[in-house]
């Protein structure tokens, strides 16, 4: 009888602490699936990569947006990637796999710099 | 310095004033009158100006050897060109007409008076006077740009365009700038 007594109370201790745990774990897959998809955009407009500075999960996604009035390129310094000609109302994506600082520019406008960097 | 930025420059000034004013004519001593831009002449000015330039990039193509400067060259006719894509666009979608003034006609004739005594140039020589040119058109079309289009437009998305634009001829003129101080005198 005293364990009739203690047990409903114990159980929906452990009922509750088992919720909590599959929702934390629920949680935390759902971040870690928003990571691995996670979308980061830069926008080029009036001769300038907007934001110039980027900071990223390895694993996510860089979308390049021109919306300026002519063509432009972003090329990473140390030519690992290239988006090739993005035309005006165009966009390139890259994938950023490996961890790393990626100083990068425009092939044609010199004066437009940005930096990706991908953290470990 | 100064006195070089006046030289090279006013020219370029000269012929936009008398062009901007479109002076109307009125009887013998009537004091002249300046008429105000429309958006319409602003299209026909802004179309005029990215088709002068277009045409120097492909004169610098023809003629220069030099690497930089006909790399220079493709970036001007590349960007001009998309530039004159987007205001067509953006006239056609206006239903804006661009009507040629006083401004865009006196641009062109002096551009293309000027296009053709750069055309006489040879070798070093054609890069050096390419350039020293399009150091000066870019200045002239960003102080046209300032002080008159952009005040001047009344659509709010053809002042949009002009604004957006401005930043693409301050990176030619710097570009313009390098490329000259690159060559050897």
């Amino acid at each position: 009888m005293p364990r009739s007594r203690t047990e409903p109370p114990f159980r929906a201790f452990a009922c509750a602490a088992l919720a909590l745990l599959a929702c934390s774990a629920c949680g935390c897959a759902q971040r870690a699936a928003q990571r691995r998809s996670a979308l980061h955009v830069v926008v080029i407009r009036q001769i300038a990569f907007q934001p110039a500075e980027l900071s990223v999960a390895p694993g996510d996604t860089v979308e390049w947006q021109n919306q300026d009035l002519v063509p432009h390129t972003a090329s990473a310094t140390d030519g690992t990637w290239d988006s090739g000609d993005l035309l005006p109302d165009k966009q390139w994506r890259w994938v950023a796999t490996r961890a790393g600082t990626f100083p990068y520019a425009c092939r044609y406008h010199t004066n437009m710099h940005g930096t990706v960097r991908v953290g470990g | 310095m100064k006195s070089s930025f006046v030289r090279v420059v006013r020219p370029f000034a000269a012929v936009l004033l008398l062009g901007s004013l479109a002076v109307v004519a009125g009887a013998a001593g009537t004091p002249a009158k300046e008429a105000p831009l429309t958006d319409a002449n602003i299209a026909a000015i802004v179309l005029a100006a990215n088709t002068i330039d277009i045409d120097n990039g492909k004169l610098a193509q023809q003629k220069s050897s030099n690497e930089s400067v006909k790399a220079f060259a493709q970036m001007m006719i590349t960007d001009h060109t998309s530039v004159n894509d987007k205001a067509k666009a953006l006239a056609g979608k206006l239903s804006l007409k661009p009507v040629p003034n006083a401004a865009s006609k006196n641009l062109v004739k002096s551009m293309n008076a000027k296009r053709s005594t750069l055309a006489k140039n040879k070798g070093a020589a054609f890069d050096k006077a390419y350039l020293d040119n399009e150091i000066s058109y870019h200045e002239a079309v960003i102080h046209m740009l300032d002080q008159q289009l952009i005040p001047g437009a009344s659509n709010a998305e053809l002042k949009d365009l002009l604004t957006s634009v401005r930043p693409a001829f301050e990176a030619h003129l710097t570009h313009a700038r390098e490329t000259r101080a690159a060559l050897k005198d």
